[in-house]
């Protein structure tokens, strides 16, 4: 069980990571949602030790990573694709990995034929496409046949079918009672993967639910079309709820829910053509979660140079 | 959605338990991990080669002038230890050579960042360190012992009066060890400076001062103060000075300041190379990786 407290960290000036807590569960796959440079990464370094914190603790099982007496056996991260040596082989980074903690041989083949590096595992790294490192990147993480996993955005430059394997893997790893924690910053990648979320922005949490709960918690949009839209608009006015004009025959209502606008449309005397809910999606939670929070916002300056 | 999802919140709550009886990070298992890396980097082998092959060529090729002068004036002729040192004059590339496979041991795993890796293997830094620590000091000792045992064996056939059986001799084995020693002691005042500049290039070109250019600043400052006793201080204390009263039973006959004794000498190498080791750890303990 990973459990943050209060944890911050500052780089000069600037709060990364801006007081979070949390607790993650074994047997659940844990999302870690937001946008670039909310720092997801920073908080999944300190939590192995990489990075220190500038205030309060990020602890496995009550310990630091770093007193624990196998780490690879307790925690396994896939924190950046690049953490190898270019010139040595698959192979041969996974074994001095292996040796550390006096895993077998058989089990460096077992993760190799696991993670799909079979027939590059003898070749330097150097020549692996991004995927192929995010492999062994996974590779070296299963090697401890850890309690906890953590993947830093793992479906960064890996093929469609690389993907839906992580995702699986991820699951897989979960129903075994681990403790699995995926950060990305696609709200997509997490409604396929993860049981609950935590969402961050600027360093804080903005989030942290059962993924239904946060599907659950939309409030309801309804689209009402008629040609009377001021009598409707009269006739729904009330506290809570909200009328916005779409346009000159079309509303959308909030706070409301279908039957109760038909019902007040017949007591009105108002004709509606159309009465649609509207779901309201995760990716629409996670825009209106962090539309506050975002760091950087696609400028028009950059998306005309871009064309 | 995905028909392989399993709904974790009706499934009775499993916890994954690591089997205790496994083993977990050791020691000696880091630096078996460490040693395997130096094995597997290619400028380990390269160094090591290139140190070998000039060290033995050098006490060839000083055998061999030895021989010369010796057959043309027999006054020329030193005796078996003074050969003996000069057969080791190979030592000093080696110092450079393996002193700079000491920095980049270390720097290499910044410069590709690989210490992410090894560091979420073993995250108690100073267990890492000296793993890596001892790592180096096994490898060099060796390439140096095989250095120093072929410079000698060439050098004896070529040379007279040196024998093959004067590396039993107590002065020559004491030189030969000492000659090993600071070589090692070397490439760890290299892997110190890796460790404190986190750069290749500046970890060997601050070396390469300390061993090669020191010195030569410090005779003009000798000269220029008019033999400043400060200065002749900095003198003694000076890297390859001490390198010079650690292995040359008879340092200062050719010296401009007093010779030092053998155990100030390794004082000296020990503190120059525990300065940069000890500030490194420092910053390696303490900083983000
Ligand atoms: N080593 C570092 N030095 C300085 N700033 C950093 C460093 N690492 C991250 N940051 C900054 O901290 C913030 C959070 O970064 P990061 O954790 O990488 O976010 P995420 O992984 O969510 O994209 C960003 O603004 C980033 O620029
Ligand atoms: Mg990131």
């Amino acid at each position: 069980m990973i459990t943050a407290e209060n944890l911050h960290k500052r780089y000069g000036s600037k709060n990364a990571v801006d007081g979070i807590s949390f607790q993650l569960q074994p047997g659940k796959v844990t999302g870690f949602l937001g946008p670039n440079g909310s720092g997801k990464s920073t908080t999944m370094r300190m939590a192995v030790g990489l990075d220190r914190p500038t205030s309060g603790s990020i602890t496995i099982d009550g310990k630091q990573f770093s007193q624990h007496k196998a780490p690879m056996r307790t925690v396994g991260a896939v924190l950046d694709a690049g953490a190898t040596h270019p010139g040595r082989t698959g192979k041969s980074h996974l074994k001095v990995l292996a040796a550390t903690h006096g895993i077998s041989a058989s089990r460096v083949q077992h993760v190799i034929e696991l993670t799909g590096l079979g027939e590059v595992a003898g070749k330097r790294i150097k020549g692996y496409s991004l995927g192929m490192n995010q492999r062994l990147g996974i590779a070296a993480a299963l090697l401890g046949d850890p309690a906890v996993l953590m993947f830093d955005e793992p479906v960064n430059g890996l093929d469609p079918e690389g993907v839906r394997w992580v995702r699986s893997l991820a699951r897989q790893m979960a129903a075994e009672g681990r403790t699995v924690f995926v950060s990305s910053h696609l709200m997509s990648e997490m409604s396929q993967t993860a049981d609950h979320l935590i969402v961050l922005g600027r360093g804080r949490i903005i989030a942290d639910a059962p993924i239904q709960e946060l599907l659950n918690s939309g409030e309801q949009r309804v689209l009402v079309r008629t040609e009377q839209t001021s009598d409707l608009a009269n006739a729904l006015t009330a506290r809570d709820v909200s009328i916005s004009h779409i346009d000159a025959e079309t509303l959308q209502v909030t706070g409301l829910d279908p039957r109760s606008i038909g019902r007040r449309a017949l007591e009105a005397q108002v004709v509606l053509h159309e009465l649609t809910p509207q779901l309201t999606t995760l990716e629409d939670e996670y825009m209106k979660l962090t539309g506050d929070h975002v760091e950087y916002r696609s400028g028009g300056a950059f998306e005309e140079a871009a064309q | 959605m995905n028909t392989t999802h399993i709904n974790t919140a009706t499934a009775t709550p499993r916890t994954f338990t690591i089997d205790s009886t496994l083993s977990g990070v050791s020691f000696l298992a880091a630096a078996r991990s460490e040693f395997a890396k130096l094995k597997a980097l290619r400028t380990s082998w390269w160094l090591s080669i290139i140190t070998v092959a000039l060290g033995v060529f050098i006490a060839g090729a000083v055998a061999f002038s030895f021989q010369q002068f010796a057959a043309d004036d027999s006054a020329m002729a030193g005796d078996a230890l003074q050969i003996a040192i000069q057969g080791q004059a190979g030592s000093y590339f080696a110092m450079i050579l393996l002193g700079s496979l000491g920095v980049i041991a270390i720097t290499t795993e910044y410069s590709t960042g690989a210490i992410r890796s090894s560091l979420t293997a073993v995250p108690q830094r100073f267990l890492l360190l000296s793993a890596k620590g001892l790592a180096l000091v096994i490898w060099t000792a060796a390439v140096t012992a095989v250095m120093v045992l072929l410079s000698h064996g060439l050098t004896s056939i070529i040379a007279e009066p040196l024998s093959l059986g004067d590396i039993f001799d107590a002065e020559i084995a004491g030189m030969y060890a000492a000659s090993w020693v600071s070589v090692v002691l070397t490439s760890l005042l290299g892997f110190g400076l890796g460790l404190l500049l986190r750069s290749s290039a500046g970890g060997i070109v601050i070396l390469a001062v300390i061993m090669f250019v020191l010195q030569m600043v410090l005779s003009i400052l000798y000269g220029v103060t008019g033999n400043a006793a400060w200065v002749e201080v900095l003198m003694q204390a000076e890297y390859m000075n001490l390198v010079d009263n650690a292995v040359n039973p008879n340092a200062g006959e050719f010296s401009m300041v007093p010779a030092l004794e053998a155990w100030q000498a390794y004082v000296g190498l020990l503190i120059w190379v525990a300065v940069p080791m000890t500030l490194g750890a420092l910053r390696f303990s303490h900083r983000d990786a």
